[in-house]
């Protein structure tokens, strides 16, 4: 089963180069049963990675590319009159599918946006009075520009909570983009990926991940961290409750891909960041930029042994 | 002027339960207007608090304290000083609220309000009072809280809670300081005449009176024997008496004498002394009830020529005190002033009954047979009722004897002391009351207004003595062998003043039962908390055997000392629990790699500070690579293993020889 872990690693950085970490976070994401947000510069790789991803994951996947003209209809699908059957009939929106990679979500309208969260949420589409089954598994790998871009409507923290994670792509560093300048369009060998696991073995790998040992030592550390974010004066509001179960899940996740069957308090250090720094909201920062300095005061404040 | 401190909305809540719990018992006592300005204050505050006005200028509050003085002032004739310090003490805690400006305006207003809770028992000591009063000092204890604390709370219960939690915590302390703590002789004394009026016999006799007191069935004093009791027709309390008739009305005389004639208690060896203590509620005059005929009683009281028992002032407040008493005749020398005294009738009116004695008189030789003969005459055909026709003549006793012939036992021995007056023989009216409940709880007897009786005394000159005389016994026997409760239920006015218990006594044994166990917890807190001063010597002699500083001072460190021992306890030995082997092993090594100005910072996870310790100290890099390891198996992998503990003290042994020593 590691074997093949490394194997999906290896695969996606073959054609993300140098961005072995967030592949590792993206995976992790995926294994707790996450929704998954990249936030980054146009251009950095959020959709390779995300196409990646589906790929080799074996998943099917449906591309979104999020618009401010877009509406929900677009996303869960319509239901329309069938003449010759002489009835209503229901064609399902792009959102039926196991991985769905909704590109700049934030460049849509609120009411957009929320279908499609409503939609992660309760892994099902209500329309007309008729619920439909979304498919299982079923991710959602969202991507984003940073709110401070023009024409991005954002994302609110109800709806930032949705995703279990946020991660940051940044820039590749000197050797990886010699690399990819070198070797040509990505996008072309993305063409030539092929699954490396299937369904049946992501659902073993996430039944492995949730079964990680969790000592008292680490609740103990979580839940100081927690007290810590909800006292100390610089966070304008703490890690609520649903904000730590996804760090510990996520926890599980990561040190099952590290090849551990227990959980270090590297990995909730690991993890703090791209779980809850979406969640979490500096006491002076209004226009919600997220809170990363904050996470490191947080790490540093914080005794791991108590 | 604006207020430099606003108090939250919690704060101002338990303000205003405070001020409504503090002043409410005041009500009864303080003049009614201080109502209004209570209205006015707590009105004027709560705008204030809304933001709608402002503080009231200080010409209105000059006025408004100028209005207060002037009216207390009028009050002044009326009250007593007491009554108008503590309303000026109240109308002033109700002006404050007027200009609170600071949190220190707060803190005194509050400050007089736990005054107040300890002035309301000057004019109420009941038990439920008493627990009026902790739930107070609880509430205003709770509004000090919130007054301290700066930042809102939307919880407002929360205060409260905190509140009742340090009462609580104070509650053995407070038990033990109410045992030892010396009680001291009052550095003043208050006259606390309230005003309030009394139910109970009066120092003068109309033959109407007693049964009035038939309509209430409040208590009049509770007694407590410590040996038998005494039989039924022989509870005779004795109050006082009225040797005074003018006609229609008995009263005493001018001032008794106080012990100047010597008495004499007939010896006589069947005669028992009765021991008991008696509990006397307030009755504001200075006479005590004590069993006919009280042979020795406390030093603070004194027995009167006619033997009645006097207090030093006035009964305001209930009080305790121990008797003993023997029922026989009083042999006493009358001497002519006294005798003649004792003889003493209006000069005319009532002749009918003038003439009956004296033919009385003419025909039987002795007092002894005078009296068996009147008593045969009212046996005959007279009636006992609680109800008589009125006797609106100047010769009521003529109407009584010949023309109504119904009456209460305040007729009968008023009708008889004139009689034996016209016939020459010294007698006097006797108040007091007849009879008592027994309450099983406490094995007291209670003696109730309704159990108010008359009766008289005469003195036999053959023997010298006093001796009772109960017309009523002839008229109604039963009134001596049965409660007046039983014997009076089917008359319409008796206890008309207490329907509750009038129905108690028709309906059943339940009410009764909760009259008998209250009357009882009343006798207790009575007994062990109000008048605990009295028995505080007797009780510390038998807790600690002999009384000194040092056995004091234990009795306090003692008990204190367990608490701390307990609480060092509770606290060592949960610092204990955390120790485990690991948690030692490894402060040995902090210890160790303090002294070389290394330690783990926080934030620093146990792999990342072993990883460290590897750099700067290349040469044990395997054994903290290893240690770092084993202290992730053994504390988040939760592996058991005994070998690995043992591994990792070893290792921890190793580094520790290992690290150099500065």
């Amino acid at each position: 089963m590691r074997d093949q872990i490394e194997a999906v690693i290896k695969a996606v950085s073959s054609v993300l180069y140098g961005k072995q970490e967030q592949i590792k976070l993206a995976l992790t994401c995926i294994f707790s049963q996450g929704h998954l947000l990249i936030e980054d510069l146009p251009g950095m790789g959020k959709t390779t990675l995300a196409h990646a991803l589906a790929k080799v994951l074996g998943l099917d996947y449906q591309r979104l590319q999020f618009t401010s003209d877009m509406l929900p209809a677009d996303i869960l699908g319509v239901t329309i009159f069938d003449p010759s059957s002489n009835r209503f009939q229901f064609h399902p929106g792009p959102v039926f599918t196991q991985l769905l990679l909704a590109d700049e979500v934030n460049r849509t309208t609120p009411k957009t946006q929320s279908a499609l969260l409503e939609a992660m949420e309760e892994r099902r589409v209500s329309l007309d009075g008729q619920t439909h089954p979304l498919p299982s598994p079923f991710f959602v790998i969202a991507t984003q520009n940073p709110v401070t871009q023009q024409g991005t409507f954002p994302l609110p923290e109800s709806q930032l909570d949705r995703f279990l994670m946020r991660i940051e792509l940044g820039y590749p560093d000197a050797r990886a983009e010699r690399e990819l300048l070198r070797g040509g369009d990505p996008r072309e060998r993305l063409q030539t990926l092929a699954a490396v696991i299937s369904a049946a073995e992501l659902e073993q790998i996430t039944q492995a991940c949730s079964a990680v040992k969790v000592s008292d030592s680490i609740l103990d550390y979580l839940q100081r961290l927690i007290a810590y974010s909800r006292q100390a004066p610089e966070f304008s509001f703490g890690i609520s409750p649903r904000g730590a179960l996804a760090l510990l899940s996520a926890s599980r996740s990561w040190a099952y891909i590290d090849g551990r069957d227990y959980v270090l308090p590297e990995d909730l250090q690991q993890l703090l960041g791209p779980v809850t720094g979406h969640r979490l909201r500096a006491a002076e920062d209004i226009g919600g930029f997220g809170a990363n300095a904050l996470i490191q005061q947080l790490l540093s404040q914080v005794d791991v042994v108590g | 002027m604006k207020p430099l401190f606003q108090l939250t909305r919690c704060s101002m809540i338990w303000l205003l339960v405070s001020i409504l719990m503090v002043t409410a018992p005041y009500a009864t006592v303080v003049p009614g207007w201080l109502f209004l300005l209570a209205l006015l204050t707590v009105g004027w505050r709560l705008m204030v608090h809304s933001g709608r006005w402002n503080f009231p200028h200080w010409s209105v509050r000059l006025v408004l304290l100028l209005l207060v003085l002037v009216g207390l002032l009028f009050e002044l004739r009326a009250g007593s000083a007491m009554v108008i310090t503590v309303s000026l003490l109240v109308a002033a805690f109700l002006l404050k609220l007027t200009e609170m400006y600071r949190r220190r305006d707060a803190l005194v207003v509050l400050y007089v309000a736990l005054l107040l809770i300890v002035c309301s028992f000057l004019f109420f000591q009941s038990i439920p009072m008493a627990f009026y009063c902790l739930l107070s000092l609880v509430v205003v204890t709770a509004c000090l809280n919130t007054v301290y604390r700066s930042q809102q709370n939307s919880d407002i219960w929360r205060p409260l809670k905190r509140s009742a939690v340090l009462y609580m915590q104070a509650l053995p302390m407070m038990l033990v300081l109410f045992v030892i703590f010396p009680r001291m002789g009052p550095l003043w004394q208050v006259d606390l005449n309230t005003g309030q009026s009394f139910t109970g016999l009066s120092d003068s006799l109309s033959p109407g009176d007693v049964s009035r007191l038939t309509r209430s069935a409040d208590i009049a004093f509770r007694a407590r024997f410590d040996g038998d009791l005494p039989p039924e027709n022989q509870r005779y309390w004795r109050g006082l008496t009225y040797d005074r008739f003018d006609g229609r009305r008995w009263s005493r005389a001018e001032p008794q004498q106080e012990g100047q004639i010597p008495f004499l208690i007939q010896p006589n060896s069947a005669d028992q002394d009765y021991r008991y203590q008696i509990v006397m509620e307030a009755t504001g005059q200075q006479w005590r009830y004590g069993l006919d005929v009280p042979l020795s009683f406390p030093a603070t009281m004194s027995r009167l020529s006619d033997l009645t028992l006097q207090g030093g002032e006035p009964l305001m407040q209930r009080r305790q005190y121990s008797l003993v008493s023997r029922s026989a005749p009083v042999r006493e020398p009358l001497l002519d002033g006294r005798y003649l005294s004792y003889l003493q009738l209006p000069e005319n009116g009532n002749e009918r009954a003038r003439q009956l004695a004296l033919r009385w008189a003419s025909e039987l030789p002795d007092a002894q047979s005078f009296t068996a003969q009147m008593l045969t005459f009212f046996a005959r055909d007279f009636r006992y009722t609680l109800e008589p026709p009125l006797l609106p003549g100047r010769d009521s006793v003529d109407q009584f004897l010949f023309q109504t012939r119904q009456g209460f036992c305040g007729h009968f021995a008023s009708a008889g002391a004139f009689l034996l007056r016209a016939a020459g023989i010294p007698a006097r009216v006797v108040g007091g009351y007849l009879g008592g409940e027994m309450n099983p709880l406490d094995g007291a007897l209670s003696v109730r207004q309704y159990e108010a009786h008359a009766w008289l005394e005469y003195w036999d000159s053959e023997d010298l003595s006093w001796h009772r005389l109960d017309p009523t016994s002839v008229v109604a026997p039963l009134r001596l062998e049965q409660s007046a409760a039983q014997l009076f239920s089917s008359e319409p006015s008796f206890l008309a003043d207490s329907m509750l218990m009038r129905n108690g006594f028709l309906s059943g044994s339940l009410l009764k039962q909760l009259r008998l166990r209250y009357e009882a917890l009343n006798y207790g807190w009575h007994r062990w908390v109000l008048n605990f001063h009295e028995h505080q010597t007797g009780f510390l002699r038998q807790l600690l055997g002999e009384i000194s500083v040092i056995r004091i001072l234990l009795l306090i460190l003692v008990p204190g000392g367990l608490v701390l021992l307990a609480v060092a306890g509770s606290l060592f030995l949960r610092r204990a629990a955390r120790k485990d082997p690991l948690f030692l092993a490894l402060q040995r090594l902090d210890k160790r790699l303090q002294q070389q100005g290394m330690q783990r910072l926080r934030g620093e996870t146990p792999g990342q500070f072993f990883t460290r310790l590897g750099q700067v100290f290349p040469t044990l890099s395997d054994e903290f690579f290893a240690l770092s390891r084993c202290y992730e198996q053994i504390s988040y992998a939760e592996n058991s293993d005994p070998q690995l503990q043992q591994q990792f003290r070893q290792l921890i042994n190793r580094c520790c020889t290992q690290i150099p020593q500065s």
